[in-house]
């Protein structure tokens, strides 16, 4: 079983619905430590730790958190590797099928004629796991991935730039493409063996949609995809978008829309980049707004730098919101960020042997950066 | 109640979008302000918020005005919250080194660049060593240019500059480092380049490249495209046919044209884009980005897919495009084409061999890596964009 959300079948009500599609690959068959049956190549690749707890906290956001009056969520077909069983919100047990490539593709089917059913449909992909990058293609591996007992040691392989432009075929024309892989892999050393994978869709130059938008970790390295056991940082910089930080006012009612969740993901990004101190990037280029969600509140990511480094190791920032009081005593890491909401705010920071410094200014999302005077 | 809110740019402002709030943060309007440039708009409420954008990705949230009468200066972004510190830029001294360094850094080099644009680079930078008349050396790194450039180290020795003289046709740039490779098309029209290697711990190293050209379209609209920001993009979306003009002028800037294009496209703004990419495609026969362009021109707007056919396999003949933004439209129409598209595409993601790499995504301009790094456990990354401070 697949289909995390509903727990029964989806309502099948011809009306404008979200559907999607996640993946998180933690494990894989044929790679990483002591494997029956290791790959011929890559099998040095680790495991993942912060794939799945990504997969799952974005399956269970859109379970209990996603709003959209006009685009309720219509169903959530999830794989985790290893498979598990998880406990919806309404607490009835669902098996989470391990996300093989077969296991893929029949999701991937479902979750396809799903979106097929109506042009105003929202189809969402996300995928958490390893990845390979050639000039023309980001190739996506699932879990049994590089099976040496298959004469094509690629056929457990996604082509998702070419997915992405396969589901050009599909009526949803709104189709959003979250590409969270770790990209570790020297391509060089895999240009001899052809690489290349299954897009799963095919489309031809006619078939257009209105939107088709890949927001890609673009990081390096494996330290910049996220701290063992907890999400990836590009899932965290979602999250916390989506949950209020990529909101926007037009009209009356704050809402995320896509362009602004490119935007936002990119500050989102670039703020944890200097608090976590890694090369840490996203690449969500400019596209045009298609409302996805209404968050509960506004939220806005404030930094904090007191440089130079003595000053920043005396700092103590308090940040006071209405009843809300967010202190940083000295000795934290610096940069220091911290999630407020939308509206006035006083930022306070104080010294041993530097003046402090107080500021009261309005915050407006996404983010915020204060750097007192010296 | 409505009021009238003016703004205008001082003449040493940078081209940048402003963005005009309501009392409850709601958007009233973003506009597109360049040096010396005036406007007024209708706000709701004289508690109105107006935050500059700037092309580096920094908002700055200006002082509220009671006369509402906003004349905006360097200095000012300086005064202003949200981003700015009145202070002076601490300056960059000893390890460890960080990416709040380096942008610490940017920053100096902002004020720097301002403040003497003409003579600066002559005036900081000293001519760096070469190991042979093609290759810079310096900062552990190899940097090579063709048609060659010759760089400069800065005077603290952490920088190297690059004043390329502008060309009709792109440069490719290769950067080294313990055997890890950068390969970069970059648009003939660039004003300046500078290359530096900063280790950060843990995160290992990023090798930043910072790149600006000689149209003030580039600089201003290319970092907003490449970051995201549509809203931004949109208010800028006139300014295009000026990069259309340059075309036919003695300019002739066809990587500003191709960087209007996509823009356009972006936005849809198919009616704006009248014949030029069939233009850039035709006159300039080593550049792929007109192809590309007037491909998706002839395919969403006069729906003709015989000739986005031809011209998407020319442009595939020519080679990968000097954006980016055209790689990604380049291979995924490629694929739609079937047999004959996937055959050019596999051609164009072998053209180098060992070397093809992978495409590094984050650039706004066309850039692979390739290599095996000799540091297993310090990964080096390569950060290439638009100087965040022109």
């Amino acid at each position: 079983m697949t289909l995390y959300w509903p727990a029964g079948e989806p309502d099948g009500v011809n009306a404008p619905r979200l559907h999607a599609l996640v993946i998180g690959v933690g494990d894989y068959h044929h790679l990483g430590l002591n494997p029956a049956r290791p790959a011929t190549f890559l099998s040095d690749l680790p495991p993942l730790s912060i794939t799945t707890p990504a997969a799952r906290r974005l399956a269970g956001w859109l379970e209990t958190r996603y709003t959209n009056t006009d685009r309720p969520l219509g169903s959530v077909e999830l794989l985790l590797s290893p498979a598990e069983t998880m406990q919806r919100a309404d607490g009835s047990d669902v098996d989470v099928e391990d996300a093989t490539m077969a296991n893929i593709e029949a999701a991937f089917a479902r979750w396809y004629n799903r979106c097929d059913t109506d042009e105003n449909n929202i189809a969402l992909l996300y995928f958490a796991g390893h990845g390979i990058s050639t000039m023309a293609s980001q190739f996506l591996l699932p879990s049994d991935f590089g099976n040496p007992d298959l004469p094509d040691e690629w056929k457990n392989c996604i082509d998702g730039t070419g997915l992405q432009s396969g589901m050009a075929k599909c009526e949803a024309n709104t189709q959003l493409f979250f590409i969270d892989a770790c990209r570790d892999t020297p391509i060089s050393a895999l240009t001899q063996r052809n690489p290349h994978g299954n897009p799963l869709v095919t489309a031809d130059l006619n078939d257009k949609v209105d939107l088709s938008a890949a927001f890609l970790a673009a990081s390096e390295g494996r330290k910049a995809y996220g701290r063992d056991g907890e999400e990836t940082y590009f899932c965290k910089a979602l999250m916390m978008c989506l949950e209020g930080v990529a909101a926007r006012k037009s009209g009356p009612e704050w809402r995320v829309d896509t362009s602004n969740l490119a935007s936002s993901l990119a500050a989102v990004v670039d703020i944890m980049a200097q608090t976590e101190n890694l090369p840490l990037s996203c690449h969500c280029p400019a596209i045009k707004p298609v409302v996805l969600h209404v968050p509960p509140e506004p939220k806005v990511l404030v930094k904090v730098d007191c440089a130079p480094k003595e000053r920043n190791n005396q700092a103590t920032i308090t940040l006071t919101q209405n009843q809300t009081v967010v202190t940083s005593p000295a000795g934290q890491a610096r940069p220091w960020s911290a999630e407020l909401s939308e509206g006035d705010v006083t930022l306070a920071a104080t010294f041993q042997t530097f003046v402090s410094q107080e500021l009261t200014d309005r915050l407006v999302p996404p983010t915020y950066s204060w750097d007192p005077p010296l | 109640m409505s009021d009238k809110l003016s703004i205008r740019f001082e003449g040493d402002m940078p081209a940048s979008a402003v963005e005009v709030l309501g009392a409850d943060s709601a958007e009233v309007k973003t506009l597109a302000m360049r040096p010396n440039m005036e406007q007024t708009i209708d706000i709701p409420s004289e508690r109105s918020i107006v935050r500059v954008r700037l092309p580096s990705g920094r908002s700055v949230t200006l002082p509220r005005r009671d006369d509402l009468d906003y004349v905006i200066s360097r200095a000012d972004l300086e005064q202003g919250v949200g981003y700015a510190s009145s202070a002076p830029r601490v300056p960059i001294a000893g390890e460890p080194r960080s990416l709040s360094d380096v942008r610490v850094y940017q920053d100096q080099r902002a004020t720097a660049s301002a403040m003497a644009e003409p003579t600066w680079l002559e005036a900081k930078y000293e001519t760096a060593p070469s190991a042979d008349e093609d290759t810079t050396v310096a900062l552990g790194l190899n940097v090579r240019w063709d048609p060659p450039v010759t760089g400069k180290t800065a005077q603290d020795g952490d920088e190297l500059a690059f004043q390329p003289r502008v060309q009709e046709s792109h440069y490719k740039l290769f950067i080294e480092l313990d055997n890890s490779w950068l390969a970069a098309s970059l648009p003939g029209s660039l004003a300046a380049a500078y290359v530096r290697a900063d280790d950060i711990g843990e995160g290992g190293t990023v090798v930043t490249v910072r790149v600006s050209s000689t149209s003030q379209f580039a600089n201003t609209v290319g970092p907003y495209l490449a970051r995201g920001d549509y809203n931004a993009t949109e208010a800028m979306a006139d300014w295009a046919e000026e990069a259309e003009d340059s075309l036919q002028s003695k300019m002739r800037d066809p990587f500003s044209a191709a960087l209007a294009g996509y823009v356009l496209l972006r936005l849809e703004r198919y009616d704006m884009m009248h014949d030029w990419a069939r233009n850039l495609a035709d006159w300039f026969p080593d550049l792929s980005d007109g192809c590309v362009l007037w491909a998706m021109q002839s395919l969403h707007q006069h729906a003709d897919s015989d000739e986005a056919t031809r011209y998407l396999l020319e442009a595939a003949r020519r080679g990968w495009p000097v954006y980016t933004e055209g790689v990604g439209l380049l291979s995924e129409s490629l694929r739609r084409l079937g047999d004959v598209g996937l055959s050019a595409l596999q051609a164009l993601d072998q053209e180098h061999g060992d070397e093809s790499g992978s495409l590094v995504r984050s650039s706004p301009f066309t850039a692979r890596t390739f290599g095996t790094n000799a540091r297993d456990d310090r990964p080096i990354t390569f950060d290439l964009g638009y100087d965040p401070l022109v």
